[in-house]
């Protein structure tokens, strides 16, 4: 590929963030989490070593004592969990060496001699070259920071979608997955093998189990035939679990292995794009949300409570579309890392207008009314006293976005809210109203149907509506960067703090293609993280990186991420942004949802 | 909807006699009937009504969510009906949800999949429910769907007809006696669909619906369930068996 040589981090400079990370560690170091004496050297090494080496042993047999950072207090003592484990090039540990028994076997087994052969679940992603395991540990992650700067741009260059060899192209073709067979819908990457290369080599992977170790979801293959690696993961958290701790995360080589347990579920990603863990962990809890909008928090206790056993895929069937819709948009889609909406940039007082027709329905039964197009807001109504969290805003535009079934006719159907209510179900009234113009309205009442249709009918008849939808349509058009009249800005997110909402303009050039869009984003995406880590965020972050100068700036009001070129100077950055965030405030009205009207 | 697009498809058989002009006569008030689809899921519940209602047909359609609720008019002898269709999904997780789009209907279109067993064994259960708790004058249709499948074409008879998993017979027997209407449709072909929709409608008293306003029945109806979703579908449990390894 020769993108990738033009990436190649012999061609970066010895930016910022390297400097940031040798300062960082120190921090780490000397943080209020005490660590071992043993442990603390070992890092050190890892940390120095700029090649991995092939066998490295991590010893945590001695006491380790250290803090659970999510329990906040409680100190907790490692003792009890006396183990060495064995660490090694796991390219060269076959899936077929050391059966799923031997690992389980080995969990269980606490002894002193004990080895866990965590490797093959582990190995199963390829190259992993240093493994941590981290539980509830927040430095250690920390302490990979230089290796992941160096390898930052270049590991990640092969693309979803990019990957030399194309994925789809699996020798089981012929096999019928399960989703087809009931649903009818033919998932991508339903039918690929789990012991294929095509397979491990996906960036990241989403598994949802039960904890009775029951698969219920993974973004790529068949859930039915991964019930081994479910069974390792179970048997990694209930190791953890034993000794009242929780597991939270393993690094390993390129490889982070990230949990979430909640409640009957346990949700995991295994991904190699060096998303943090808290970016990780954010992304497991909108899956999460979206299997408690499809079910409900009280059902899938309750499920659980009388059947620890039960196979939760039968009530998810058909669902599969809005788990894989979820999954694909969070990788590419800023909203979900900023935890905030966008909505259509369009003139205020048309957006007004659109609202004040809204209102006219007003209804007893609706809770909620929004207008939205791809995936973007037009306007929403709401009763004065609730608001809507954008994370149950993001699971409304999945539902809409992840099934074409809304555009052949009006539809009804249940949907909970988590951070609504997470307990009950709302009712959805979905209907295309223009090409891509979507009306949903909400209401708490499961017979409302012909009322919110009646009300469907009242707006779309509503005087000027042709008019309406015309301009609409044409408002549509989206923001550019050419737009805001910056020189050398080259794209940006800016994320309103007040509104919850952001704005970001279209790609276009030097950002036209989907790999250097994910490049860009990726870039996004670290310099979030360095602003939003729990350790020492940052207020400005500025990166050069060899393509491009990215800037991500926090103030109470906003956070703006924005890309220039690698060569501007940083007077001239300085400038650029304090223009653009001129423009924006002056466009403030256009580019958000001010004052979303109530009923 | 699109009242208008049905265009005399490969069924212009249909028995419901000159509606192919369709003029919708202005002074001829239609006929609401209320139409529910009901059967195990991807059996092509959608996709009969789309070919109904459109007269087309989508590959590999994704799964319906809660449910799709389409009209149709269409002309019988001297009266004009207007179908009010619920197509609802065939998930577990929406079955508490059934109630609602049944209890108020006149007709219910029961569907199961020829290839597939077990799917009329859901139809089954599926009737049985709606002779409990639906309107008790409901006509039922029971639709055995996709025999495009299994119908002998040029090549491969044999391969093809080995598809078929429910003998026409046993579900016609079964129909006669539960008294239900019995067809085979291919909404891929559009086989038997415009039948369904035409039987239903000769079956059903009309000059009873016409003399009453629309929304008489919404109160005399027995199950006006209170019931938390999800009520009933965790009673059955899960599948004993231990599919996932």
């Amino acid at each position: 590929m020769a993108y990738s040589s033009l990436r190649s981090p012999n061609l970066s400079p010895m930016s910022p963030i390297v400097e940031d990370f040798l300062s960082d560690s120190n921090s780490t170091l000397t943080s209020d989490e005490p660590l071992s004496p043993t442990l603390q050297p070992q890092r050190k090494y890892s940390l120095l070593k700029a090649k991995p080496t092939t066998q490295l042993t991590l010893d945590i047999s001695s006491p380790t004592t250290y803090s659970s950072s999510s329990a906040g207090s409680s100190v907790k003592s490692f003792n009890a969990i006396s183990n060495k484990i064995e660490i090694g090039v796991c390219g060269e540990v076959r899936p077929k060496e050391g059966s799923v028994d031997d690992i389980l076997l080995g969990l269980m087994n606490r002894s002193n001699s004990n080895e866990l052969h965590i490797n093959k679940f582990l190995s199963t992603f390829g190259n992993a070259q240093r493994k941590e395991i981290d539980s509830d540990n927040e430095t250690e992650s920390e302490g990979e920071g230089i290796e992941q700067a160096d390898s930052y741009i270049d590991s990640d260059i092969s693309l979803e979608n990019n990957c030399g060899k194309p994925l789809l192209r699996s020798p089981n073709n012929s096999l019928i997955s399960i989703n087809e067979e009931c649903t009818g819908y033919r998932r991508k990457y339903g039918n690929e093998d789990p012991q294929s290369t095509n397979w491990t080599r996906h960036r990241k992977h989403f598994f949802i189990l039960s904890s009775a170790g029951k698969p219920i979801y993974t973004r790529y293959g068949d859930e039915s035939r991964i019930s081994s690696y479910m069974g390792v993961i179970q048997a990694i958290v209930s190791f953890f679990a034993d000794s009242d701790d929780t597991i939270r995360c393993i690094n390993a080589g390129q490889h982070r292995f990230v949990f979430l347990l909640k409640g009957p579920l346990y949700l995991v990603a295994v991904s190699r794009t060096n998303e943090s863990e808290a970016q990780l962990r954010d992304q497991l809890n909108y899956l999460y949300n979206q299997i408690l909008s499809i079910l409900t928090s009280t059902q899938l206790t309750k499920i659980f409570e009388q059947r620890i056993n039960f196979d939760l895929r039968r009530l998810l069937g058909g669902t599969e579309p809005f788990l894989d819709n979820l999954a694909t948009s969070m990788s590419d889609e800023p909203g979900f890392m900023l935890g905030s909406i966008q909505c259509v940039r369009m003139n205020k007082d048309l957006r007004d207008k659109i609202g004040n027709i809204m209102q006219s329905v007003k209804s007893k039964d609706l809770l909620y009314a929004m207008l939205i197009t791809n995936r973007k807001l037009i306007t929403l109504l709401r009763p004065k006293k609730h608001s809507l969290h954008p994370a149950d805003l993001h699971l409304v535009f999945n539902m809409v976005n992840g099934s074409s079934t809304f555009r052949s006719a009006e539809s009804w159907t249940p949907i909970c809210l988590p951070k609504f209510n997470n307990k009950g179900f709302l009712y959805a009234y979905v209907c295309y109203i223009a090409t891509n113009v979507c009306l949903l309205l909400i209401s708490p009442d499961k017979d409302k149907f012909f009322e919110l249709s009646e009300a469907k009918s009242i707006i779309v008849e509503k005087k000027r509506y042709d008019a309406m939808v015309i301009q609409l349509v044409s408002w549509l058009k989206a923001l550019f960067t050419t737009d805001v009249g910056v020189p050398g800005l080259r794209h940006f997110i800016y994320k309103s703090r007040t509104h919850v909402q952001y704005t970001s303009p279209t790609f276009v050039e030097p950002y036209c293609n989907p790999q250097e869009r994910q490049i860009l984003f990726k870039l996004y995406r670290y310099t979030h993280d360095r602003m939003h880590s729990r350790v020492r965020s940052l207020k400005v972050h500025y990166y050069v990186g060899p393509s491009e100068t990215i800037l991500g700036w926090i103030t109470s009001s906003f956070e703006l991420y924005a890309a220039f070129g690698p060569l501007i100077s940083k007077s001239a950055l300085t400038s650029s942004s304090h223009a653009l965030l001129r423009w924006i405030k002056r466009e403030e009205d256009n580019l958000f949802i001010v004052n979303s009207p109530v009923f | 909807m699109s009242n208008n697009s049905r265009q005399n498809g490969s069924d212009s058989t249909a028995r419901a006699g000159g509606e192919n002009g369709l003029t919708p006569s202005a002074n001829l008030k239609p006929v609401q009937v209320k139409l529910v689809l009901l059967g195990e899921a991807a059996v092509g519940k959608s996709s009969l009504v789309f070919r109904f209602v459109n007269n087309e047909f989508q590959e590999n359609k994704e799964p319906t969510i809660g449910a799709a609720f389409l009209t149709q008019k269409c002309r019988l002898e001297d009266k004009v009906i207007k179908f009010e269709i619920w197509d609802t999904a065939g998930q577990e997780r929406f079955h508490s949800l059934a109630p609602m789009y049944y209890r108020n209907a006149q007709a219910a279109v029961v569907v199961y999949d020829v290839t597939k067993a077990a799917s009329l064994d859901k139809a089954k259960s599926w009737v049985k429910e709606l002779q409990r708790q639906a309107n008790p004058n409901i006509v039922i249709a029971l639709a055995g769907n996709k025999i495009d499948l299994v119908q002998p074409n040029e090549e491969g008879e044999d391969d093809s007809e080995s598809g078929r998993q429910v003998p026409t017979e046993e579900a016609k027997a079964y129909a006669l006696e539960a008294g239900l209407l019995f067809f085979e449709t291919s909404a891929k072909k559009g086989d038997g669909v415009r039948d369904v929709f035409t039987e239903i409608a000769k079956k059903i008293p009309l000059e009873h619906i016409i003399s009453r306003p629309r929304q008489v029945n919404n109160n005399s109806n027995q199950i006006n369930v209170i019931q938390p979703p999800g009520a009933n579908r965790n009673n059955g449990g899960g599948p004993a068996k231990d599919c996932a390894c």
